[in-house]
């Protein structure tokens, strides 16, 4: 048998040793918690669901930091609900146990912000059903920008495997139109609020106000310095964009944005170096 | 000292495996090469000529693009080399590194053939990738298009079936299934490719009418690649290849309701863009 065979042998059966060990790994998000005392559980009351990479850990904390929202102990960001219900059917019964991740006190906001919802094509027919009432937050972000927050390496030997199906993938979580018409698909336009990035960091106030207005919070001033706060930050390093491949994704973005224009009137494409590259604006 | 040397010995030549594995699994299945590691195409048979290839079918995968491929190569003025496959996979690398015109003419090999012959290839992952239209533009700015184009609903259960389990080792179930929606997303991989070609340039194709009438669309394809399309008639169309192997994956029926929900909207997109060349009433739609 040649040293590779027996390498891979020997690798194959420490990591099945390792599985045995570890027992299968957990589907889905935790169990969910018990309901303290005088609290309620229900559904939602907002949803995020996208994007990857485009600042929401920073404008969850953002939403929480509102003496009226409340997110159970322990409980993440990102509940990841949803990832496991391509393979398998939907019953009323996880509609029930939705719910039972967001016990809140009386007088009370929660919900939760996993933004891969977006890119999950079956994920907002099934927020509809577990959460029909909740409010829907999406953050948008330059897509070129977003591109190269989604394909970072930590060094030269995790960056020698990326693959072009990274990059492919990579490339079409920014294809917002077709993202952003399934959510309208299943949810009514007045139910939606698409923010962007960029109208964040410059004037998070502002933005934030119209955030909790459409959430239905009562208006409060945070210090400014909680706007400053990094969450989440990207800590890879980016991969440089040959120039051939910058012009590239720009045109490939110039058609989803196009798109974009007329679906979300009220996006400020200006704000957006691959919109007006493309002379969108 | 035998003894110790041996273990050096012993110790260096793990060390040595323990590379060769690294480098095995990082090239494996479904990544493409980098640049740098060059792709070489097969030996130019004798009294062939190379040039850049008259055809280039670009897409889509599990859409019965080797079953086309094949009846093209039964025409008899149509030539492939011996060791070229149909899928060159030439562009998948360069998302990172420049094509350089090294590269462009080591592309250009993988096309030989006789006198007054044509020769072409069908990577259906093409027009899935952003970075491959101005590419195939540099290297071959004078190529056919072809694009064969599935009900996305069958094409991706075919896709789950085979092609993505079998690409997608080790990716979560929703990570596939991400991946398989999205190859079904016709109308912006059209528009990108048709930004850098001419409309005239692409022949868009539907399985469902080639299936339908082969001979007909047979036809149509040999004269837009400029060939005398008389041949038609005498292919054996029926032949069957590259069917999906292994037990059939049917999606439930709730699986199938989403995503023909799902597709609607991108398949009227695809019919506007494609007029009389797309039948819708031939894929499956919401009633």
């Amino acid at each position: 048998m040649s040293l590779e065979a027996r390498l891979r042998r020997e690798v194959v059966r420490g990591s099945r040793a390792w599985h045995r060990f570890r027992g299968p790994a957990p589907v889905g998000p935790p169990e969910p918690p018990a309901c303290p005392a005088n609290q309620r559980i229900g559904p939602p009351d907002f949803v995020g669901v996208g994007a990857q990479k485009a600042g929401t850990s920073w404008w969850n904390a953002l939403i929480e930091a509102h003496p009226d929202v409340y997110r159970h102990g322990g409980q993440p960001k990102e509940l990841h609900f949803f990832d496991v219900l391509w393979d398998r059917p939907w019953s009323a019964a996880d509609a029930t146990r939705y719910a039972r991740y967001f016990p809140r006190p009386t007088g009370s906001l929660t919900g939760e912000w996993t933004p891969g919802y977006m890119i999950d094509f079956w994920a907002p027919g099934l927020i509809a059903r577990a959460a029909p009432a909740a409010r829907i937050l999406v953050l948008l972000r330059d897509p070129l920008d977003r591109f190269r927050s989604g394909l970072t390496h930590t060094d030269d030997a995790t960056a020698a495997v990326l693959s072009h199906r990274d990059a492919a993938g990579a490339f079409w979580r920014g294809l917002y139109a077709q993202q952003l018409r399934r959510v309208y698909d299943s949810t009514p336009r007045e139910q939606v609020l698409v923010l962007q990035y960029e109208a964040c960091r410059e004037d998070p106030a502002r933005e934030l106000a119209r955030t909790f207005a459409f959430l239905g919070l009562r208006s409060v001033d945070l210090p400014p310095a909680t706007f400053a706060r990094e969450v989440n930050p990207t800590t890879g390093r980016k991969v440089e964009l040959t120039p051939g491949l910058r012009s590239a994704l720009q045109d490939g973005y110039a058609i989803d944005l196009e798109q974009l224009r007329t679906l979300v009137p009220e996006l400020d494409l200006a704000r957006w170096p691959t919109a007006a590259a493309a002379g969108l604006v | 000292m035998t003894s110790r040397s041996g273990v050096t010995e012993t110790a260096r030549r793990y060390v040595g495996g323990a590379a060769i594995l690294a480098r095995s699994l990082r090239s494996g299945k479904g990544r493409a090469p980098e640049p740098g590691k060059d792709q070489v195409a097969p030996p130019v048979p004798s009294g062939w000529t190379v040039a850049p290839p008259d055809f280039v079918g670009v897409g889509t995968a599990r859409s019965g693009t080797t079953w086309w491929d094949s009846l093209i190569h039964a025409h008899p003025d149509i030539a492939r080399a011996e060791g070229v496959p149909k899928e060159v996979h030439f562009f998948d690398r360069f998302w990172r590194g420049e094509c350089t015109e090294a590269d462009v003419t080591a592309y250009h090999a993988y096309f030989a053939r006789p006198a007054d012959a044509l020769a072409g290839e069908w990577t259906p992952g093409y027009m899935l990738d952003a970075w491959t239209p101005p590419l195939l533009r540099r290297a071959a700015p004078d190529a056919k298009l072809l694009v064969l184009l599935r009900d996305p609903v069958e094409r991706f259960r075919s896709g789950r079936t085979l092609a993505e389990n079998r690409l997608a080792v080790g990716a979560s179930p929703r990570a596939a299934a991400n991946a398989g929606f999205q190859r079904g997303i016709y109308a912006d991989q059209l528009l990108r490719l048709w930004a850098s070609f001419a409309r005239e340039q692409v022949l868009v194709l539907q399985f469902e009418r080639c299936v339908r009438e082969p001979v007909a669309e047979l036809r149509r394809t040999f004269a837009f690649l400029g060939l005398d399309p008389e041949p038609a008639g005498a292919i054996d169309v029926a032949a069957v290849v590259n069917e999906s192997r292994g037990p059939k994956v049917d999606l439930s029926l709730e699986q199938r309701t989403t995503l023909v929900a799902r597709y609607a909207p991108e398949n009227r997109r695809v019919a506007d863009l494609l007029g009389d060349d797309l039948d819708l009433d031939l894929w499956a739609m919401p009633r």
